[in-house]
């Protein structure tokens, strides 16, 4: 039997695609990983993918393996203690430069497959689009619709327009 | 076709969390969904100062990171001493002064520095007289603040206001800064003092008429910053 570090896992893409990949890199992924470890046998069956496409799994894949040699996340890692810090390294910087659509669907899979640091790193970079635009701007880049009625719109305005920049 | 519309608010929320308080503030006028979004997470609450926070792991030392007095906010200061705020604001106070007076000196107008909270070195939101001067029972989300995050159980607030604005004191032609008197005003409440706290109980003190009002300094008492 092959060595973990060579152990390769196939998995199948919400398309019906069919990718090989590193065990190690997959397992990035809690939900890959959790899977491995209940089915005992991996690289004989192909895990299924359900909410992900080829084309966005690759994507994914791409960014576990660049960091498939992380440590792996603390469990202190909750709500409280996260950083509200909106930092990126270069390389997730880069690899996050991807159309909105990609964008939204990395982090959906990041989520599915209950890769923390990826979905951090997607939130962080729609945090910064965010960043210092006026609602309007927000809705704008996002395609945002205002269903606020005008008065109500006036209403929150008034609660905190003392925020605004004067 | 995935958008930020289409994500669940699990993740909306997600991605909220990495703002800052200001930008929350705002956001919560994009659309219904991103409202909702804000107003149901607590976490989101806290992160604006609204909502409390139950326990904090922070010790005196690490939470004065989050605490400053108005000096930070309104612009570089010599004063040292920190712990009679009431007795060394005269020079600063001059400087106030000299704002309201001249309005050609300061081009945004007098702005009055009540802070309501102290979120970070470079956050510190700066207000006008006259939203210090909202009524009690109004919405403005300000009010519902702590004065700082971790939310202290006792702030000392120290009200300016003009002596008089009437004509005797200028008979000499010459204004001086006994102009303005200053008050010390205690709050204290076991659950954290809120931005309402601190205004009502200024209020209740009643030493004079809040159109007077100036400005209001606030301290966390026990703490010095470096």
């Amino acid at each position: 039997m092959a060595s973990e570090a060579e152990q390769t896992v196939k998995l199948v893409s919400s398309d019906n695609v069919e990718i090989v990949t590193e065990r190690k890199v997959a397992e990035r992924s809690m939900l890959i990983k959790n899977m491995i470890e209940d089915l005992g046998a991996p690289g004989e069956e192909p895990i299924p993918i359900m909410n992900v496409s080829e084309a966005v799994l690759r994507k994914v894949l791409e960014w576990c393996t660049h960091h498939k040699n992380d440590p792996a996340p603390s469990q202190d890692d909750d709500a409280d203690s996260r950083k509200k810090t909106t930092d990126i390294e270069d390389w997730d910087q880069k690899f996050m430069q991807v159309d909105q659509e990609m964008l939204f669907e990395i982090i959906l899979a990041a989520n599915y497959m209950d890769i923390k640091a990826l979905l951090d790193v997607g939130c962080k970079t729609v945090a910064n689009m965010i960043k210092g635009k006026s609602p309007e701007e927000i809705r704008k880049t996002f395609n945002i619709q205002n269903d606020f009625t005008p008065e109500e719109e006036d209403q929150i305005r008034r609660e905190n327009e003392w925020a605004e920049d004067r | 076709m995935a958008s930020i519309s289409s994500l669940p608010a699990e993740l909306l929320g997600y991605i909220l969390e990495h703002l800052s308080m200001k930008d929350l503030l705002l956001d919560q006028r994009v659309c219904r969904q991103w409202r909702q979004v804000i107003k149901q997470s607590p976490h989101l609450q806290r992160l604006m100062f609204l909502g409390f926070v139950p326990s904090t792991r922070l010790s005196p030392t690490e939470l004065s990171r989050f605490v400053h007095d108005n000096k930070h906010a309104s612009g570089p200061s010599t004063e040292k001493q920190k712990s009679q705020a009431s007795l060394n604001e005269k020079e600063h106070l001059d400087e106030d002064q000299d704002a309201v007076d001249n309005p050609a000196k300061s081009p945004s107008g007098p702005v009055v520095s009540f802070n309501p909270v102290f979120p970070s070195e470079g956050e510190v939101i700066r207000m006008r007289t006259m939203q210090f001067r909202a009524k009690l029972s109004s919405a403005e989300s300000w009010l519902n603040m702590y004065l700082t995050q971790m939310p202290c159980s006792h702030v000392e607030a120290t009200v300016y206001w003009k002596r008089s604005s009437a004509s005797g004191f200028r008979i000499f032609g010459r204004k001086t800064s006994d102009d303005t008197a200053t008050c010390l005003v205690n709050v204290e409440k076991a659950n954290g003092v809120r931005a309402r706290d601190v205004l009502s109980a200024a209020r209740d003190c009643q030493v004079c008429d809040i159109k007077k009002w100036q400005r209001i300094d606030i301290r966390v008492p026990g703490i010095v910053r470096g």
